[in-house]
This record gives structure tokens, C-alpha cells and sequence, in this order.
């Protein structure tokens, strides 16, 4: 072989490894799980022309997208998508967001198509979105990764927010599985989208009705039939089935005991715009398997929570035909019992000297992490007075409904077990702020 | 090892026998056999085997049943800082590293096979082999480009762009499984092939999406006055089909010419999917020009509500390009530079031009189509590309290309750049280096 001596080639050569030493350059170590641990608050910057940043606010309630470039950490991801969200709590001055990575291009931010930015503007102590998706994973269900953020949008503190993870086929395949995931042969994930008050009444055989309450959030281009004719079959058996042929007839297509504990924890939790909402069904998402195995009902949007001290532990639960279906099986009735036992133990374990139950330690915990961005906050439509006294109601709350919540079902699944159980008082827990 | 280790790996092999023992050490040994190339010097084996250069410079196993060649293909590119990708720096990258071996045994088998280091989902390319019957009629059976489109069918040593066009890219199947009959016929005026593949190319599936299924694909290209002492003895007219099943799986997505940005993203199809191409081509001394149209249908039959057909996706296009070698090489392919630059010349220069679109949308057969949250109609878009381009071909390995490509999305705010009026200028610099 000829030895390379000249000039020339030492420049090709050079060149070459020039290339190699750029392609290989290593990629930043951070990731999901760096992203939502609320141990601390997370900075999330985002830079945008302040003329779309005046025009999203401007046109709130609209769902028009502007560029701008994220930042979190020292990563940056360029030309993301942003637009304004929510429903009750979308506004002008405190927008809630909605950012997608791939609107204009083809990327992710540490795997994530997605991320909403809660405007945490419906609730004074910016904490029970929060508290209660910790209560729905601690409890065994999949609930979306939360953590509170400090917005800076162009470098100015634009508000204290709570970065939600979305919930999508990248949410599924974290909680589910890959193959849940795929984009072509995954499951269906439906966003319920609340138009009237519904608690599953039957709508009849053509499929417009359900399209229009079920959003898909994966395979929405899919055919109609695969979308939308499972929930017309669900939804008409739930209706049609005698209550001792549910569990074998409707649980094939809707996992009971998941959907037994969800409710248990939305009722904990004193959720009053959730499954069983004051306004019929809300803020829940529906997940088909793609194999067929029985359907799951996922959280989402769960600032209502913790809002009602003395919530009956059967409230509203008449007033839906699922759940009504449901309760009337006594098998699951006993579970439903026994869930709301151990839920609210959940809640209430872990108890110091102070009384202070899990959930009441993280109350705490999170609201010395974000009280000084409470009160820095520009937009908050809340005091700080407002916060402290909240977070106070909050607290007593998180002390006084799971012992409740507690003696309630088990007077009803042990006859000899004390029948009288003390209602919460109200305290100083404000009434809810509900806009709907 | 790394995809990265991979390629280095590849760069360093192939760097040190182009620049070690390229063209230059090749003309300072005499050839014994002049035909081959081989001399007695680099055969070193008794009775015609052993390892040797060909006159191509490739490295070659001489067997007494045939000869096997390897050959190997790096490129790097620089472009420029662009929102679209994210970018605020010039960024570096590799576009190809690959490792290819080919080789005739029996005179009438020839088989071939090559490795794509630069991609770690799938690495393998083309795995065939080839039985000539006669020039007429020859049979394949492997994994290789299915028969459609010329941009498509083009070596990646051979382009005259950084990057293929849109529709060789996107409209074009690209690999797959199959067997084919193909040869020259009419005194090699006419070309045909004809293939029968697994799935209809790996242009239309990822690794999350499945594409259609079994195809049907046919070409002919004709030279209708080759031979005869015309301008137009090198112009090339042909056209070709493909046909391939889609059961319910995501369809085409139309991507921006850098890949980051989409235009039209996929939507779920049922039925046919067909390809239809037309292409043509003319070449005379250092000057060439080239064009072709596509269009694609997929069916999405049954996906309405009770069971409807929906609207047919379609992705149509075209472009014409055309080179002229300024150093008056003559244009065939990859240009020989007559003095390599390494031989005390200066390589040769080639300015390139190529205009193309692309266009998605769905079929007019529907204008009765009541609009309901059911049945949510694809919206169209288009890219439109120029691309303008120098190519410096340092030597017979070693290639510099300059492109600038400047993109018009038709609808800006689906296009990278929402904020501008959908133009996208970039500018991109690629290295190959070629065995």
C-alpha cells in the first residue's frame, strides 16, 4: 500500500475525522423522570415573539398554535407548537398551554411528543392537581406524572404552573407497554369530552354521538367502525345487562375492579368534576387494549379534588348507569367498600406524632417548595391570604375526610362496627370556585 | 460497537485504501492482465486467485469459479443552521456508511449484498442474487429496490444531489423482498422488469407502521435511437407500476427535503395503493437532463361511517433536473475527472440544477361529501423545491457537493417555518467518499 504523504490527502483525511468527532458528540443525560420529580420546582423557559405571546393570550379561547423554542435544563428544543387549553379554567391572563414538540417538526423533548403547562388558576392552593395524581398512582392506577413549574416565557416569571405529562401513545407505552404505544397497531385512547351532563345513557346505533363525547388521541384517522362501534357495543351493554350478568358481560369489555378503584379514589379525594362529577361525567380519558382485554378509565384534570369535606361515600353514584350497574353487583359494591377503606388508609398511613398522614406530608412539603412563587406569581388571580388560608382548609381536609371516608364503608360492610361516624365540619374550607 | 464505531470503522478501511493505494497506486504498477487489471505483483496466488485491485480501484477476490468485489460508500453533511431543525450551529452528520459486496461466480450468477452502518434499525439494504439466462432474460430473487421510479433507482454513488428527490424518496417504495424478471431486449433498446415483492418497499413503513402489502410491480424504459449517431442516441423514455394491498395501516407522509418538518402527516388507508411513474432522461457529452411524475393512490375503502369508502389519499409530483459538467467530463452517472486532483489536476466541476413538488391531498370523486366529525378530510399541502448545486469531484473516490435548497410549503403553518411565509432556505455540504 502506497503511504499517504501528501498534503492534500492529510486535508481529505482531516476532514473525515472532523466529521466523525461532530456526528459523535454525546447527547444530554436528562430524562422524564428528571422532568417530574417535584422534589424540586422545575424552570420552564419559553421564548416567543412577544406579538404571539400577546395573541395567544388575546385569543384565549381559541386553539391557535405560535412557534417558540422550550428550554428546561440546558435543553432546548427548537420551533415547538403552543396554544392555549383547558376548559373551566382557560383564560386570558394566566393562559393555560398545551405545547407540542412535532407540530412544525418532527421531534420529541426526552421522548415526549407533548407537554401541558396547568394553569392551576381554578385552585387557590395550586396543589390538588397534584395531590391527587400522586393519590391515583400510589393507589395502583395509571395516572400522568406531575411536578410544579416556574414559567419564564422570554425571561420573565410568567406565572407558577404544573407541568402535566400528556396523556398519549407515548403515556401509554410508559404505562402499558410498547406495543400498546404503536402508532399503527397500538390500543385507542379516547379523551372524554364533556358536552352535556351524560352518565352513559345509551345513545343509540349510529356511531356521530359517541364521536362526539370520545375524542380519539391515538389512531384518530382509523376507521370509523374500529373507533367508535366498541363504544356503541359498551355503551348498549351497559344498559341492556341485568346486574348478575355485568360482571361477566360488561367486564369483558371494561376492567371493573380498575374502574371500582378509580371511583373509590375520586371519592377519597372528594372529587366533585370527575367520573362521578357534579355535572354528570368529566375529566377521564377511556384506553381500549389493543388485544381486546378489558378497557381502562384514566384520570386526568383533577383540580377539583379535594374540595368536598363531607361528601357522602355513595354520592351521585345512583345517577350513572355504569356505576349504578355497578353497585347494584354486590360483589362489587363490597369491593367498592373495601377499596374506600384502603384508599383512605392510604391517605392517612404513614401518620408522625403531628398527625400528619402521607398525603398531608406531601401537602406540606410541596407548598414550602412553592409559596414563594405563589406570591411572586404576577398573574394569580389568588392572594397570597387566599393561598394560606386554602392550603390550611387543604390540609385539615387531607386530615378529617379519610378517617370519615373510612368509618362510613366499613359501617356498611360490618354491621357490628361503630354506625355512627362524625361528619367533617366544614372549617374553613372555601366553597368551590367552580365556573361551569 | 456504536453505529458511530461502525463508521469509523468503515471511513478508516476506506479512507486508507482510496488514499493509501487509490488510482495513482494502481497506474504505477503494470498490469499483467490487461483486461482484469490484474497484476502479477498484487495477485500473488497461483492460477488466478487471490486478492487484487481492479481498475476501478475496488478491492477484488479472484476465484477460479469467479471473482467477488467489495466496495464501500461514506458521506458526511454540514448543514446549515436552520429552526426547522432545531438548529443554531452548522450541523454535522452522517448520511451513509456502507459496506457492499458483489461478485459473479459461474459467469451467469451474480449475487450482491450490502450493509448500511449509519442505520441501526435497519442495516441491511440490498441481499440478492441474480441468474442471467440470457441478456434478455435474466431472474432475481432477494431483498432489493423495487422497480419504480429512476431517482429511486439511481446508486447512491451516482446522484448528482445531496439528496434524492422527494418522490425517489417518498413516492418510491424503495426495498423489499421479492423476485423479478427483468433483461434487454430489441437489440438493448428496451428494458423491462417485472417483480413480485413481500410488502410494497421500505420507503412506505417505519419501524412502528407496516405498509402495504404483497406488490405487483412492472417497468420499461426505452432507448429508442440508441446507437445511432443522433443528439438524442442517450434519451431514455419509460414508465411503471406498482400495485400493493393496504390493510387498514397508516399511509404516506409527506416530509420537508431534510426530513424534520411534515407536511402532510399519514392517515390510516384500506384498499389499493397504486404507483404510477413516467421518466425520462437525455444525456450528450458533459450536459444532462432528467424528469419524472408520480402519483400514488391509497384507497380507504369501507372506513366511513356504516362501512363507506372515504376519500381516496393521493400524493402527486414531478421534476426535472439537469447537470453540465463545466470541466468537459462526460456526464454518465458519477463523473471521471480526467485529472484528479491528487495527480496534479483539479478534478472536475459540475453545476446542477433540479426543480420538484410533491403534493398530498385526496381524490376529487367525492364532491358530495358531507364533512361531520366522522369523517375528518386530509387537508392538502405541497412542498415545492429548487435546488441549485456545484459538485466538485476532488477524484474517482473523493466528491465535494455544495447544494442550496430553498422549500415553499404551500401551507405555512404546517411548514417549519410557521412564522415566515412557508420558505425554507438551506444550505447543505456533502463529503462521499466512494470505493
Amino acid at each position: 500500500m502506497t503511504p499517504v504523504t501528501s498534503p492534500r490527502a492529510w486535508l481529505a483525511q482531516t476532514l473525515v475525522c472532523a466529521l466523525l468527532s461532530a456526528a459523535a458528540a454525546p447527547a444530554l443525560a436528562q430524562t422524564q423522570a428528571d422532568l417530574f420529580n417535584d422534589s424540586t420546582v422545575q424552570d420552564i423557559h419559553l421564548t416567543v415573539s412577544s406579538r404571539d405571546w400577546e395573541a395567544l393570550k388575546a385569543h384565549a379561547d381559541e386553539n391557535t398554535y405560535y412557534a417558540a423554542d422550550l428550554r428546561w435544563r440546558g435543553v432546548t428544543v427548537r420551533n415547538v407548537g403552543i396554544r392555549s387549553r383547558g376548559a373551566g379554567s382557560r383564560n386570558g391572563v394566566k393562559p393555560g398551554l398545551r405545547v407540542d414538540m412535532n407540530r412544525y417538526v418532527d421531534q420529541s423533548f426526552l421522548g415526549l411528543r407533548a407537554l401541558i403547562l396547568d394553569n392551576a388558576y381554578t385552585d387557590p392552593s395550586a396543589l390538588r392537581e397534584v395531590l391527587a395524581m400522586k393519590l391515583f398512582a400510589r393507589a395502583g392506577l395509571p395516572a400522568p406524572r406531575e411536578a410544579h413549574a416556574r414559567l419564564l416565557v422570554n425571561n420573565e416569571y410568567a406565572g407558577l404552573y404544573i407541568v402535566v405529562e400528556p396523556l398519549d401513545r407515548t403515556f401509554v407505552a410508559r404505562v402499558f407497554g410498547d406495543a400498546e404505544g404503536n402508532v399503527e397497531n397500538g390500543g385507542f385512547l379516547y379523551e372524554y369530552s364533556w358536552v352535556r351532563e351524560y352518565g352513559f345513557e345509551y345513545l343509540g346505533p349510529a356511531l356521530e354521538p359517541y364521536a362526539e363525547i370520545f375524542e380519539p388521541r391515538t389512531r384518530e384517522t382509523d376507521a370509523i367502525s374500529r373507533l367508535y362501534q366498541p363504544l356503541e357495543a359498551l355503551t348498549r351493554l351497559i344498559n341492556d345487562t341485568a346486574p348478575d350478568r355485568v360482571e361477566p358481560a360488561v367486564g369483558a369489555l371494561l376492567d371493573l375492579p380498575a374502574l371500582v378503584r378509580f371511583l373509590a379514589v375520586q371519592q377519597v379525594a372528594g372529587e366533585i368534576d370527575g367520573f362521578i362529577g357534579n355535572w354528570g361525567m368529566s375529566n377521564f380519558y377511556l384506553y381500549r387494549f389493543r388485544d381486546n382485554r378489558p378497557a381502562q378509565v384514566l384520570p386526568w384534570d383533577a383540580d377539583h379534588s379535594f374540595w368536598a369535606l363531607d361528601l357522602p361515600i355513595d354520592h351521585r353514584l345512583e345517577t350513572n348507569v355504569l356505576t349504578r350497574s355497578i353497585m347494584a353487583v354486590p360483589a362489587l359494591r363490597r369491593l367498592y367498600l373495601e377499596t374506600l377503606v384502603s384508599v383512605s388508609a392510604l391517605v392517612a398511613g404513614g401518620a408522625g406524632a403531628d398527625g400528619r398522614g402521607w398525603l398531608e406530608q406531601e401537602a406540606d412539603r410541596l407548598a414550602a417548595a412553592i409559596a414563594p412563587l405563589v406570591a411572586a406569581d404576577p398573574v394569580t388571580p389568588f392572594t397570597f391570604a387566599e393561598f394560606d388560608g386554602n392550603l390550611r382548609g387543604l390540609r385539615g381536609l387531607l386530615r378529617t375526610r379519610p378517617p370519615y371516608v373510612a368509618c362510613t364503608a366499613q359501617a356498611v360492610l360490618d354491621p357490628a362496627a361503630p354506625q355512627s361516624c362524625p361528619v367533617p365540619a366544614p372549617g374553613d374550607i372555601p366553597a368551590p370556585m367552580l365556573t361551569r | 460497537m456504536t453505529q458511530y464505531g461502525r463508521a469509523a470503522a468503515v471511513v478508516g478501511l476506506s479512507a486508507g485504501l482510496a488514499l493509501g493505494s487509490g488510482g495513482t497506486a494502481l497506474a504505477q504498477v503494470p498490469a499483467a492482465d490487461p483486461a482484469s487489471g490484474v497484476s502479477a505483483a498484487q495477485n500473488g496466488a497461483p492460477g488466478g486467485s487471490g486478492f487484487r485491485l481492479a481498475p476501478s480501484g475496488r478491492p477484488t477476490l479472484q476465484l477460479p469459479i469467479g471473482e467477488i468485489q467489495f466496495r464501500g460508500r461514506v458521506a458526511g453533511t454540514v448543514q446549515s443552521p436552520a429552526r426547522d431543525r432545531g438548529t443554531a450551529l452548522p450541523d454535522p452528520g452522517w448520511q451513509t456508511a456502507r459496506l457492499q459486496v458483489e461478485g459473479t461466480l459461474f459467469t451467469r450468477l451474480e449475487f450482491e449484498v450490502s450493509r448500511e452502518f449509519g442505520d441501526p434499525e435497519e442495516p441491511e439494504r440490498d441481499l440478492f442474487a441474480n441468474f442471467r439466462v440470457t441478456r434478455g432474460f435474466e431472474l432475481r430473487g432477494g431483498q432489493f429496490k423495487v422497480p419504480f421510479g429512476r431517482d429511486a433507482l439511481t446508486g447512491g454513488a451516482n446522484l448528482d444531489f445531496v439528496y434524492r428527490s422527494l418522490l425517489g424518496r417518498q413516492l418510491a417504495p424503495g426495498r423489499d423482498l421479492g423476485v423479478m424478471a427483468h433483461g434487454r431486449v430489441s437489440g438493448r433498446r428496451v428494458a423491462y422488469q417485472a417483480g413480485y415483492f413481500r410488502h410494497d418497499g421500505d420507503n412506505a413503513r417505519t419501524a412502528q407502521t407496516r405498509g402495504g402489502g404483497p406488490a405487483l410491480a412492472g417497468r420499461v424504459v426505452v432507448t429508442p435511437l440508441a446507437g445511432r449517431d443522433t443528439p438524442l442516441a442517450r434519451l431514455q423514455v419509460g414508465g411503471a407500476v406498482v400495485t400493493s394491498r393496504l390493510d387498514d395501516v397508516l399511509g404516506l407522509r409527506g416530509r420537508t427535503v431534510f426530513g424534520e418538518g411534515v407536511f402532510f402527516d399519514r392517515v390510516f388507508v384500506n384498499g389499493r395503493r397504486l404507483r404510477r411513474g413516467l421518466e425520462a432522461a437525455w444525456a450528450m457529452g458533459p450536459v444532462s437532463l432528467s424528469g419524472e411524475h408520480m402519483t400514488v393512490s391509497d384507497q380507504r375503502t369501507g372506513m366511513g361511517a356504516a362501512e363507506t369508502d372515504l376519500p381516496t389519499v393521493t400524493a402527486s409530483g414531478w421534476y426535472v433536473a439537469g447537470t453540465w459538467v463545466l470541466t468537459g467530463e462526460r456526464k454518465d452517472g458519477r463523473v471521471e475527472p480526467a485529472h484528479s486532483l491528487f495527480d496534479d489536476g483539479h478534478g472536475a466541476l459540475e453545476l446542477t440544477a433540479r426543480v420538484e413538488r410533491l403534493a398530498f391531498g385526496t381524490s376529487a370523486e367525492f364532491p358530495a361529501l358531507t364533512v361531520s366529525p366522522l369523517t375528518p378530510l386530509p387537508v392538502a399541502n405541497a412542498d415545492r423545491v429548487v435546488t441549485v448545486g456545484l459538485s466538485w469531484y476532488l477524484t474517482r473516490h473523493l466528491k465535494l457537493t455544495g447544494n442550496a435548497v430553498f422549500e415553499f410549503l404551500g401551507d405555512p403553518a404546517r411548514s417549519p417555518e410557521p412564522e415566515g411565509d412557508g420558505r425554507v432556505p438551506t444550505g447543505v455540504v456533502q463529503f462521499q467518499f466512494v470505493l
